[in-house]
Parts: structure tokens; sequence; C-alpha cells
């Protein structure tokens, strides 16, 4: 079964996934980045604000919150 | 190396790895706070001393993730690490502050930090959470592989702060320097072709850290500091980003990518061990409740009702205290100036009075601090931001700005204190520019005098409840579309910053911070009471006071003797004062600005009691009574100012002898106290905060905020009634 | 002694105004934010 990347603000909680593509350009994803959230990394979505809206993820061991409109510029795929 | 000045040592580290701590236990209480000149960004150094007995200068550099100077305090960082800060000297050596846990994250920063060139230590803080979860570094491997010291530390119990000590002691003489990248051909070329272009053609003074920033950051801050001016640096710094892009590298992900390439080899087989714990954390657990989408809101209203709960409760007996304190010392101050009336005055009715009213409010300040300072020690206030972001990003702020709008109905002074945890520019301006329309505790007294003399009589002490409530209401109200406005039309250099924030691990408070930090408030509070109310507090009762001819009590005297001649010597000491006082400065000046409040349906009494108000709303009070014939010592639950004022008729003018307080004046007053900005210690506090023009510019546009409003309640009660 | 309660007040007073007189002037003088932009008069840190 091919993998079909997804983005990040629609994928659901405590799944495990991976960066496939993200818009550097995006100044709130290029602070990500500075992070460690490159390609290849892994994260999980840990938590949902009570309106949807921003979310928090976990990578390398911290977490982040971020809007869905920024989460919206990164790709995922699914790994487990 | 360089003897003849202090050696100076520089601390550096993400946010929430223990570097203060860390700080505040090298330094212990030989520290000085400061602000960076012009900016927000808080300057703290110390003195350490090293086992050698040589006692260096520490600079705790503000905690960030990264240098990229976007932020405030990135731009800080930078420019003290890289020696072009004009209020810290170069450091001689930086110690990087890591946490454990986050090892590959924080060890980016210390990467880009020795690309400044200099020496460092890295500080593996934490190091007993790090062993209780099992996590185990190999230090000794670590350092060989970044050649440069690694100590193992515990900020909280000091333990490793002697190996730290002389880590730090041998390195100033080794000077080492953390391993850098190579970079790639295509980046290799862009520098060169920076250096060439800015370095030799332009003479410009960078060191090879602040050519990366110029070219890896879209706006950098450190092309601000450039000689070269914006049009001609702009096409340089583009053309260089290009050349990147031809290589084959995105400019504004090469950095990390490229960054973090270097690093992972270095640090994979290190943390392996910490990858193979990938579980759920303790913190992560206590989330599932707190960030829950019912139970997480549920718990943070019920926090919330408990702070401002005890707030009120919590203060009211040390705010009774103070009160009485201050009344005794006024009575005690009086009784010992009875020989110079016009002292007594000034130090009994103006310092005392003046500058107590403002020190009444040190207990609520700081329970209020206390809970600040407790939930943000906790990692907690990150929590409350996350769930409180969307209803506020519409209009340009943050979950961040919550908080410290919520105190702002206790006082906006700490409210605006508070902002310093928005770490968005342009969030934070908006925030302390919509936080005085918060109906702080200070209108209370208002409201309670006109609802007491004209609702509650007529209405029932339902409608006047309500009053009260949409009194704290109107000015909600008002700032959701405040803030939309100055989001949209806030000048371009207040930039906004991307909304990405950590929601770190909980932790256990440490009592001693909290101290610290309650210490260091509560101070600057009694500093600023002490100083600026003091002196505004003077200048009032001045012009309240003065011209004061004595033929003017005579003539009042005589004329009460003849018209009612069964006046007591209190009521007609009363008299005395009310005629001193219309024809004040003051008095003057508001007979002659009444016309401006007239639409609004003041007298001249109320326009004086509303231009006297202006440094502290309270003084309306007892401005107040002074002009109705009732002597200063008045408070809000006094029925004689109740009953005074519904008597009072207009003197002259086309509604001589109608009452002056209706319905509509009444409401028209409180509407006024409601929004309009009456503080000189909140203007003051503006200022401070941000800049003088801020400050007057809210000034004015609250009063005139405030008189529309007024006007436009006036007029329509009228029409209504 | 109303020659001494006079005194006492104008020195009081005087002392106040030059206090806010100072302190903002000193304010003044700076005139900027030090947000690092051309229109900002207070140099950058």
């Amino acid at each position: 079964m091919p993998i079909l990347p997804m983005r990040l603000d629609r994928i659901k909680k405590d799944g495990l996934f991976r960066v496939t593509k993200l818009d550097s350009g995006n100044p709130c994803i290029a602070r990500l980045m500075t992070m460690g959230l490159l390609p290849d990394q892994e994260l999980r979505l840990t938590h949902e604000a009570p309106l949807g809206d921003p979310i928090a993820i976990e990578f390398n061991g911290c977490q982040m919150s971020l809007r869905i409109e920024d989460a919206a510029r990164i790709e995922v795929e699914a790994i487990g | 190396m360089n003897t003849d000045r202090q050696l100076s040592v520089a601390l550096i580290g993400n946010p929430n790895t223990g570097k203060t701590s860390l700080f505040n236990m090298l330094t212990g209480l030989q520290q000085q706070v400061g602000n960076y000149a012009g900016v927000t960004v808080e300057k703290k150094t110390g003195t350490w001393t090293l086992p050698n007995g040589e006692r260096v200068d520490l600079i705790d550099l503000p905690g960030t993730y990264n240098l990229n100077a976007v932020s405030l305090d990135e731009r800080v960082a930078v420019d003290v690490l890289a020696g072009h800060s004009a209020d810290a000297a170069p450091p001689d050596l930086v110690i990087v502050v890591v946490d454990v846990e986050n090892l590959r994250r924080n060890l980016y920063l210390a990467s880009q930090a020795s690309e400044l060139g200099v020496p460092m230590v890295i500080a593996l803080n934490c190091w007993d959470v790090a062993e209780r979860k099992g996590l185990q570094i190999d230090s000794k491997l670590l350092e060989q592989r970044l050649g440069v010291p690694v100590v193992p530390t515990v900020a909280r119990t000091r333990r490793g702060t002697g190996a730290l000590a002389e880590a730090v002691t041998r390195a100033l003489e080794t000077r080492p320097i953390l391993v850098r990248p190579r970079w790639p051909e295509a980046v290799m070329e862009s520098l060169e072709y920076l250096r060439d272009e800015l370095i030799t053609q332009r003479g410009e003074a960078l060191r090879e850290g602040e050519l990366q920033r110029l070219l890896f950051d879209k706006r950098s801050a450190v092309a601000e500091r450039l000689k070269t001016t914006a049009p001609e640096r702009e096409p340089i710094l583009r053309r260089a980003r290009e050349k990147l892009h031809m290589g084959g590298y995105q400019p504004d992900a090469a950095e990390s990518l490229l960054r973090y390439r270097f690093l992972n080899p270095l640090l994979n087989d290190i943390l392996e061990r910490q990858a193979a714990m990938k579980k759920r954390s303790t913190s992560e657990s206590i989330d599932q409740l707190l960030l829950h989408r019912v139970w997480g809101l549920l718990v943070f209203v019920g926090m919330m009702y408990v702070v401002f709960q005890s707030v009120y409760t919590w203060a009211g007996p040390l705010m009774d205290l103070i009160e009485g304190g201050v009344g005794k010392l006024g009575d005690f101050a009086g009784g010992f100036l009875t020989a110079t009336p016009m002292l007594q005055s000034l130090v009994v009715d103006g310092v005392i009075g003046g500058v107590g009213a403002f020190l009444v409010f040190l207990p609520q300040i700081l329970v209020l601090f206390f809970f600040i300072a407790l939930l943000e020690e906790t990692g907690y206030m990150a929590r409350a931001a996350f769930l409180m972001d969307k209803l506020f990003s519409w209009s340009g702020l943050n979950g961040k700005s919550f908080v410290p709008l919520l105190s702002s109905f206790a006082c906006a002074i700490p409210g605006i204190l508070a902002t310093r945890t928005i770490s968005d520019p342009k969030a934070r301006c908006i925030t302390i520019l919509i936080a005085p329309l918060m109906s702080c505790s200070a209108r209370l007294p208002v409201y309670l005098l006109m609802i007491g003399a004209f609702i509650e009589p007529q209405y029932g002490a339902a409608i006047a409840g309500l009053t009260l409530f949409a009194m704290h209401f109107i000015g909600v109200l008002l700032a959701g579309p405040l803030a939309w406005l100055l989001h949209r039309s806030l000048p371009p250099y207040v930039t906004s910053q991307p909304f990405v924030m950590e929601l770190p691990h909980y932790r256990v408070p440490q009592l001693s911070r909290i101290g610290h930090r309650l210490y260091k408030c509560g101070s600057e509070f009694i500093i600023r009471a002490g100083t600026v109310i003091c002196a505004m507090t003077i200048v009032i009762w001045a012009l309240l006071y003065f011209p004061r001819p004595p033929e003017l009590a005579e003539a009042v005297e005589a004329t009460a003797a003849e018209t009612s001649p069964a006046l007591s010597p209190a009521q007609l000491e009363h008299r005395v004062n009310a005629a001193y006082l219309e024809q004040s400065f003051m008095g003057r000046f508001g007979r002659t600005v009444q016309p401006i409040f007239a639409p609004a349906g003041y007298d001249w009494k109320i326009t004086i009691g509303v231009l006297a108000s202006f440094p502290a709303r309270e003084i309306i009070i007892s401005t107040l009574g002074i002009t109705y014939a009732l002597g200063g010592e008045i408070d809000e639950g006094s029925d004689d100012l109740r009953t005074t004022l519904s008597k009072a008729k207009w003197e002259s003018g086309p509604r001589a002898g109608e009452a002056v307080f209706n319905l509509p004046v009444a409401l028209s007053i409180m509407v006024f106290f409601a929004l309009c900005m009456q503080c000189g210690a909140t203007v003051a506090v503006i200022a401070k905060e941000l800049h003088w023009g801020w400050a007057a510019g809210s000034f004015f546009g609250l009063t005139a905020l405030a008189w529309v409003a007024a006007v436009l309640t006036y007029q329509i009660g009228m029409w209504l009634a | 002694m109303q020659y001494l309660d006079t005194v006492l007040v104008v020195i009081v007073l005087l002392g106040a105004l030059a206090f806010l007189y100072r302190l903002f002037r000193r304010k003044k003088k700076s005139g900027g934010c030090g947000c690092g932009t051309e229109q900002c008069p207070t140099r950058k840190p």
C-alpha cells in the first residue's frame, strides 16, 4: 500500500508520523526547523486545544505548540 | 590574555534549562538587574569568584532557542557574544547551559554561538532528572567529540558547580572552541561574497558568525547595525541568498539542515539510549487532563477563579492594614505640623494621602505576582496560553495575552508588567495598549458611589449589580475591536513574531525563585510610589491649594454669618475650603474647561473632579467631597456625600436650579471613568515598558474615547428620559 | 512661623517639579524605543 502524504493539520492524535515536506519560507516552520523538525523527523500529535487550534506536537523529546494555519504547511506520512 | 580588566563570562541557553538558577547560584546575591539600553530585555550581571580567587563578571543572557536574531532576546544575545553591545563587555568565554533531555536542540544553539568565535564550556544541566529517567550520557565522550569541556551540573542542588568553576578557570587559559561544521561549497561562496562586499569593500566590522546570520536569516537584525544603508545592503544580501539558492540550498532551510547534518553524527550513538525510552512522559500524562477539551478548560477557569478571588480575599486584610497605617501616619504627621498649616496640608492631604492611596495596592500586586510566578515556574503558563490562543488570534494577539489582561481587572500596572511574558513584540504592544480598558479595582469606588447614590435607591439591588457588571464589561467590549484596529495599523517596525511555543516539562517550583521575583516586583512598585507618584501628587496638591488669599476666607465667613448663622464651625470650614477650591488654579481651570464636558452633563465641580483624577481615579471621591463642601475626608460609603450629590443644583446657566446629578449624568461619569486613562502610574509604566510616545498616544486616545462614550451616554440618556 | 511654612512648602514643590522635569527630559532625549529601525533615534543595543 503506498503511503499517502498528508498535512499535519489533518492527522489524528497519538499516531506516529514522519515529516516529508516543510515550507521553510514560513517563519513558524523556520523556527521549528532550528529546533530539529526536519524532513524524516518523527513526530506525534499530542494535544489539540479546545477549538482544535492550536495543536501540540512532540518530537525529539520536546513538545511544541503551533497554529493550524502553520501546521498546514507541513506534510507528514504515517508510520505507525 | 587581557589582564587589565575584569574577565567576563556569558551564560547562554534555551529557555527552561535552569540557566537562571545556575546564574543565581554562581553569583549569589551579588547581581545587578537592569535593562539593555532602550529595550525591555532584562540584563542581569553578577560577580562570580573562581576557585583561584579570580573574580569574573557573569552575564546572564536571555534564554533563546537559536541566534537567528528575530526577537529582541536573540538580537541582544548575538550582539553581546559578538562584542557589539554597548552595555556589556565582549565575553572572554561563554557557558552554554544545556538541558540533557533536549541535547540535540540545545547543542544547535551552542554550535551557532561557537561561530561567533567565543571560547566555550558546556554545562549539562538537569543531570539528576536525566539520571532519574535512566538517561545516560557519556559526557567524556561528548567532550572529546565537541572539543570543549562538558560538565554535568544540577543547578538546584549546587552539584557540579565546583567542576564547572575549574573547567572555566582552565578554559579561560586554553580558550577551547566548539567544533564547527565544514560548510559546502555554495555556502562558502556566498559567505565569501558577503565578506568581500561588506568587510573588504565597505569596512564593516563583522565576525564570521555574523556573516552567517546575514546570509541564513531572512530579516536579520544584524543587518540593522551595519553602517551600510538599507538600500545599499539589501541587494547585497539578496544576491548572497540567491547564490545559495543556485547552489541547491533553500536559504531559509539551509542552516538547520546543514547544522543538524553536522551535529547528528556526533550525537546519534550518544543519544541512542534516549531514543529507546519513547514512552509517554509524566508531563504528557498530566497534560491529558490539563489540556483536555472539557476538563482542561474547567481546571483553567477554576484556577483563574481561585487566583482572582485570592487577589481580593488574601489582599483585603493587608490593604485594610496599610490604609489604617496611612491614616494613623497622617494623623501623627498632622499633629506634628499644626504650627505650619500649609505644610501640614501638603504632607497629610498631598503626600501621605496620595502615595498612601497608591501603596494600598501593593498587597494585591504581590498576591497576583505570586500566582503568576507559581504558574510560570511549574510550566502551566504555557498551557494556559495554549488553551486560550484561539480566543485571541483573530485580533493579532495570542494566548499569552490572557493572563496579563485578566490581571488588569485588578490593576493595569501588574497586568502591564506581566506582558513581559509575551515574546511577540507586536502582541505585547497591543496587549499593553488595551490593558487600561480592563476595569481595574480603583474604578470600583467611583462605580460604588454613583450606583449607590442614583441607581440602587431607585431601581433596586438587581439593577445595581447589573450596572456594576456592565461597567466592567464595556471596556472588554471595546478592547476587542481596538486590538484588531491596532493590529491592522501598527507601524511595520513593530514586527509580529511567529507563534510557536514550547510546552515545557512540568517542574516543582522553587520557592526561593518565587520569593526572588516577588521581592523584585515589590521593590520596583515601592520605588515608583516614592518617586514619580509622590512628585505628581505634590504638584496636584499645589494646583488644588493655591492661590489662597486670606480675604476669601473672611468674605465667606462674613456671608455665612449673615445668611445662615446656624452653621457649625466644621460646616463653616467646609464652606471656606470649597470657596478656596473653586478659585484655586485647578478650580479656575475646571471652570474654563467645563464647556468641553458640558455635552456629557458635567458642571464645573464634576469637571474639577475629573481633571484632578487624572493622576489616580480614586481622587475624584475626595475632590467631590471638598467641592461639595464636605471636606476631603470622605469615602464612597458615606451617606453624606451621596445625599449631597443628589441634592446638588446647577448654580447658573440655562439649567439653573435643576439637579446636577440625574441618571444619565451618573452613567456618563461611570462610563468616562471606565474608559479613561486616569492613572498616572499606568501612563508611566506604559512609557517605561514601551516608549513615551505610546504612553502619550494611549493617554490621549483613551481620554478621547472616554469623552465620546460619556457624551453619547448622556445624550442618549437625556433623549430617552 | 508662617515664613517657615512658606519656605518649606516652596522647597518641597520645587523639589517635586525638578524631579519630574529631570525624569521627563531624560526620557525625551532618548526619544526612541531601540527597535533598531532607521526612523528610531535610539540605537539598537
